[in-house]
């Protein structure tokens, strides 16, 4: 399905429950970092900043640390997490078949730089490395389907064309207004 | 090992196994354990290295320091790979010069190159290397990125864009300071080093001790401009020792055009090794205040101090002083000195006193925190004095720390104990608050503000009780020992954690820990030195270092902490009402006979004079008629619930010798202003007694003049006839008739830096004064003490108010409130108190509250919010003249006093 998403639980109160009992699992243990970093994102969905603080307090290391870790792997996320993730590879294959170009007219398809979010939290776009189907290369992956042998032009229609999907099934549960909609601040930094 | 555990002057060499091997085909004599790059710096071969610095573990991340070993299969970081017996090393071949000007070029490919403005330009790594190495390429594409905006903190700017990824100020952060301000962020191309969420820096826990500035090879962290500043090559570098705390850091000061601009640090040299604390670094400002006393001032008629010479103000001074004399004898002058006065104004001072005006009225103004220290000492192992060094401290297995909240009194000497957290070594901690030490040690005992004895008997009882003594030390060196025992015969280990108010498993695993290790040390600070059982908690912790014979060997010993860059220099130099020079009594015949055939002046037979803790009461019955005041203001100073104002509104005459007009000035009849510690010569004693230089890296403001030319002058209105042409010529008279001082000269400094006066006990100036036996033999066990010395709180005062030092401010503040990169920091004076207290009180952070003493003085303070504090706990510190603490504190030797707060409206 194209159109599945990460789940999230929405219980708060249950979320720092199982939170609390993970700092104290790992307290005290050495190389705690990485397991609660993991387990923290499992239960968030991110790591919100008031979480990592309480990572590192249990795991003995500066904060400084946990978000070295924590930005270092790409597994991890700083940032809430738009429900559809538009990956632009910029692996050498597909950097040498344009990524850049194709990067640059997703993001002013939604309106957003790599890294953020759309303001509805539908889509973010992330640049990574390569995603191993280098023979297709330039390669987007939306969500957990590749799309590959990519122009800028085609590129947007894959993304446009999805978006037509997701804010088809979604419309009326109040969550949709079009993407790029946004606005466009922040385009040129 | 590696070079961190070099110390300067003195590398600690446990029989190290020599090994030979050949740099560039020189052969060379090393030792195993040390680093090539070591060896290389030690014999005068330069490896360059971007990576490295002493003061941290090897990193190997920058390859500049590539070396060629034979028979290795490729080139290895001389920074982090040890020496080999028969081992051949290149260092400067053909490949390794050109693998140097790659990893140059790569740096380069993507720095801002902005030298014309950037604060490092003419001090920086990659300039150096770039000239020697001949980098001129301007890459294929090349693009200056910006520099940026400095950041908002006042004193150290961050230009990431210049920085060139090799971590120092991350592991100096982390390693050193234990705290962690920087971090990696992302990784590979996109790899940045900056704080967590680039927060600014005031907002991640840093105390701006500038250790990242020192390191940073390049300009991606250094300091602010200042206004006044000036590039590298312009300044004048004079090497002179901080003038604040004990710890007696070595510190650079650059001039321009007779202004300091910079302080800078050393690595490697020094006590510090290049490390200092925001005081040392940032705080300097004063030096250039605008309130800076640059004419002498005399109270005229109409009760206005005003401008006169230095002639007439002299004058006015010595009419008083002799006045004084003829009416009533010697004794009715008392001088009182600050802990920043040099042992030359010191030791004149002194003499003043004592030949001239016929006085043993002379005392340094902090005498009261010493004290007990210095009486339970000379009792127990016939020595007042520190038993050791930092270096010592390095050894031990298990540190002590009581009463003091060491990383803000004694920031730079609190880094050997979080070294020693670091290393896995057992630290123990007693204090009520959970200072950063604390929450970092293994043990924390939080113990009731008053109730150390308590602490000290469960231990010394438990360490018997589990037979951790050592008793082939206690029969060789000890007597006493059976009326220590006796003493605590009826203690409970149980009893006592329950009156000390902590958990009586922690104190007895505290114990055990401390009992079973194998060298311990104890720092002793203020917080237990002072209050009515102040002399038994000495003589407890130094019969627990008996009872563990962890007395005069390597790694153990006891440190009462001492709060003023020469507050032991006072005590050495006599500035003390019963003692002369070099520690003798003024009871003692044979010291006084020789003293007088030195000075060729009478003072036999002058009874002991006041000491600072009874200043108040002598002044208030009219016993001290003048008072001559150096360097300290007793204003903030002297403990006494009101009576200090009364007291010096009531005095004679007061004359304040000093850089500020300061809280006591508004008493003063005459003002004489005096230099800054950078404007003068002489020396100080730090709180381990090493003998450091400090120089003048300007001349005095205006017609201010150092402290001893102006007790020079004044001795000689008073009819003496010294001639001393400078500071040396003092130092030359203390070797005289100082025992302790004999071997101690400015050219011997000048060769080692730092000396050891030697104790009196035995002759070399070594490291451990006691390793040679006590004085008169045998040190003494004390019978331990019972009781403790708590505070009565009750609903009218229900809170205990305890005071101590903040890391930004120094004593009573005269300094620190007038440097910016302090005052920008840390500008009022705060009244900590726990959450939980200010929610029952109904008070929020940075709402004013009165608190008010059971004497009805009162002062009014903005609060913080601080859960360090415990409940029922409040904390001033004593910088402050809009919060007067002292006013609060009863007499010298009373228990903290409880107070009432109450919220100020509006
Ligand atoms: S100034 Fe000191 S505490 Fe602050 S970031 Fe630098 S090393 Fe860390
Ligand atoms: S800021 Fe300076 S010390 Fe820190 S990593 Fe960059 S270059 Fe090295
Ligand atoms: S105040 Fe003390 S710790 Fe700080 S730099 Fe000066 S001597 Fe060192
Ligand atoms: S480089 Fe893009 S898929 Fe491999
Ligand atoms: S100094 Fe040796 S690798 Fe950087």
């Amino acid at each position: 399905m194209t159109t599945e998403a990460t789940t999230y639980d929405t219980d708060e109160q249950e979320q720092e429950e199982r939170f609390a009992e993970l700092l104290d699992r790992y307290k005290g243990q050495a190389g705690a970092l990485v397991p609660l970093l993991q387990g923290g994102q499992a239960i968030f969905g991110y790591l919100p900043e008031d979480v990592m603080r309480r990572v590192a307090k249990a795991a003995g290391e500066p904060l400084s640390k946990a978000v070295g870790v924590a930005t270092f792997y790409s597994q991890f996320r700083l940032r809430p997490h738009a429900k559809h993730t538009i990956r632009c590879c910029h692996g050498t294959a597909c950097h040498v078949s344009g990524a850049a170009r194709i990067s640059e007219e997703l993001e002013k398809c939604l309106g957003i730089e790599a890294g953020e979010n759309t303001p509805d939290m539908l889509y973010t776009i992330e640049e990574v490395h390569c995603v191993g189907a280098c023979g297709m290369a330039p390669v987007v992956m939306i969500n957990d389907r590749a799309h590959g042998k990519l122009t800028p032009e085609k590129a947007v229609e894959v993304v446009k064309a999805f978006k037509a999907e997701v804010e088809g099934a979604s419309a009326g549960d109040g969550r949709g207004a079009p993407a790029g909609a946004g606005g466009r601040e922040g385009e040129d930094t | 090992m590696s070079a961190t555990e070099t110390t300067g002057d003195q590398v600690v060499t446990p029989n190290k196994e020599v090994v030979t091997l050949s740099i560039n085909g020189q052969e060379i004599q090393a030792q195993a354990g040390q680093t090539i790059l070591e060896v290389a710096q030690a014999n005068g071969v330069d490896i360059p290295t971007l990576c490295h610095d002493p003061r941290l573990e090897p990193y190997g991340a920058c390859r500049m320091c590539l070396v060629e070993v034979e028979g290795a299969r490729g080139p290895m970081a001389s920074c982090g790979t040890m020496v080999r017996e028969g081992m051949k090393v290149q260092t400067h071949s053909e490949k390794i010069v050109k693998l140097r000007k790659f990893v140059l070029e790569l740096l380069l490919t993507n720095h801002p190159l902005d030298c014309p403005v950037c604060e490092a330009a003419g001090d920086c790594r990659l300039q150096d290397y770039a000239y020697e190495y001949l980098v001129d390429m301007v890459p294929w594409g090349w693009r200056a990125p910006l520099a940026g905006d400095p950041g908002t903190h006042p004193n150290i700017a961050h230009f990431g864009a210049r920085c060139i990824l090799c971590g120092r100020c991350v592991r100096i952060c982390r390693e050193v300071m234990s705290i962690g301000c920087w971090g990696y962020l992302n990784r590979g191309y996109d790899s940045e080093v900056d704080t967590p969420y680039r927060l600014p820096l005031q907002e991640v826990d840093c105390v701006s001790c500038g250790q990242c500035v020192s390191t940073c090879p390049v300009g991606a962290i250094v300091g602010q401009r200042t206004p006044g500043g000036a590039r590298e090559w312009q300044t004048e570098k004079t090497v002179t020792t901080c003038a604040y705390c004990a710890d007696g850091c070595r510190q650079v000061l650059h001039t321009y055009r007779g202004k300091v601009v910079r302080v800078a640090s050393e690595t490697e040299k020094g006590l510090n090794q290049g490390n200092l604390c925001v005081k040392g670094r940032y705080g300097m400002g004063y030096v250039a205040a605008p309130d800076r006393l640059t004419k002498p001032m005399i109270r005229d008629a109409s009760g206005t101090l005003v401008e006169s010479t230095w002639d007439d103000a002299l004058k006015s001074v010595a009419e008083k002083m002799t006045a004084a004399k003829e009416d009533k004898g010697g004794r009715a002058v008392a001088a009182v000195c600050g802990t920043h006065s040099t042992n030359e104004a010191a030791y004149l001072l002194q003499k003043l006193m004592r030949s001239v005006v016929g006085s043993n009225n002379v005392d340094a103004i902090d005498h009261g925190e010493q004290a007990a220290a210095e009486e339970a000492l000379m009792d127990g192992f016939g020595l007042p004095v520190v038993s050791n060094s930092r270096e010592e401290l390095r050894e031990a297995d298990a540190i002590l720390v009581i009463g003091s909240n060491l990383t803000e009194s004694h920031p730079v000497l609190a880094l050997e104990v979080i070294r020693a957290v670091r290393l896995g070594k057992t630290v123990i901690v007693m204090d009520p608050r959970v200072t950063e030490l604390a929450s970092k040690a293994g043990y924390h005992l939080a113990v009731r503000p008053g109730a150390d004895l308590a602490v000290l008997r469960a231990m010394v009882k438990h360490m018997m009780e589990l037979d951790l003594t050592d008793t082939d030390f206690m029969a060789a060196h000890t007597d006493g020992f059976e009326g220590f025992e006796k003493s605590l015969a009826d203690v409970d280990v149980s009893v006592e954690a329950v009156t000390a108010g902590v958990d009586a498993e922690l104190v007895r695993a505290a114990a055990a820990a401390f009992g079973r290790a194998g060298s311990a040390a104890v720092l002793v600070g203020t917080g237990a030195a002072q209050g009515p059982k102040s002399k038994a908690v000495m003589a407890a912790i130094a019969d627990l270092m008996l009872l563990t014979g962890n007395v005069g060997r390597p790694g153990t010993g006891l440190f009462p902490l001492r709060s003023g860059a020469n507050s032991q220099g006072l005590a050495d130099m006599g500035v003390r009402p019963d003692k002369f020079p070099g520690g003798a009594s003024v009871a003692d015949a044979a010291a006084a006979a020789r003293l007088e055939a030195a000075w060729g002046m009478p003072i036999s037979g002058l009874a002991a004079g006041v000491p600072t803790m009874r200043l108040v009461d002598a002044l208030r019955s009219g016993d001290i008629e003048v008072l001559y005041v150096v360097g300290a203001d007793p204003a903030l100073a002297l403990r006494g619930e009101g009576a200090v104002h009364e007291a010096l509104e009531q005095a004679g005459f007061v004359v304040v010798q000093d850089s500020f007009l300061t809280e006591t000035a508004r008493y003063a009849d005459v003002v004489l202003p005096a230099a800054v510690a950078s404007e003068d010569e002489g020396t100080f004693t730090n709180g381990e007694r090493f003998v450091q230089r400090v120089r003048a890296a300007a001349p005095p403001l205006g017609d201010s003049l150092p402290d001893w030319k102006i007790v020079q002058m004044l001795a000689n209105r008073l009819g003496a006839d010294w001639a001393y042409a400078a500071p040396v010529d003092v130092m030359a008279e203390v070797a005289d008739v100082a025992p302790p001082y004999r071997d101690v000269t400015y050219e011997k400094l000048e060769e080692v830096e730092l000396q050891r006066p030697c104790s009196g006990i035995e002759h070399g100036g070594t490291a451990v004064p006691c390793s040679k036996g006590f004085e008169g033999g045998k040190a003494v066990f004390a019978p331990v003490e019972e009781g403790v010395a708590e505070t009565a709180t009750d609903a009218a005062f229900p809170f205990i108010l305890i005071t101590g030092s903040v890391r930004e401010h120094h004593g009573t503040g005269e300094r620190t409130r007038r440097s910016a990169g302090v005052t920008d920091l840390v500008g009022e004076a705060r009244l900590r108190l726990n959450p939980a207290d200010a929610e029952t009180l109904r008070v929020l952070e940075g709402e004013t509250v009165r608190v008010s003493g059971r004497a009805g003085s009162a002062v009014e303070a903005p609060v913080s919010l601080d859960t360090r504090t415990p409940q029922g706990i409040v904390f001033l510190p004593g910088f402050s003249p809009e919060v007067p603490i002292n006013h609060l504190l009863g007499p010298e030797g009373s228990p903290a006093p409880a107070v009432r707060l109450e919220r100020v409206d509006g």
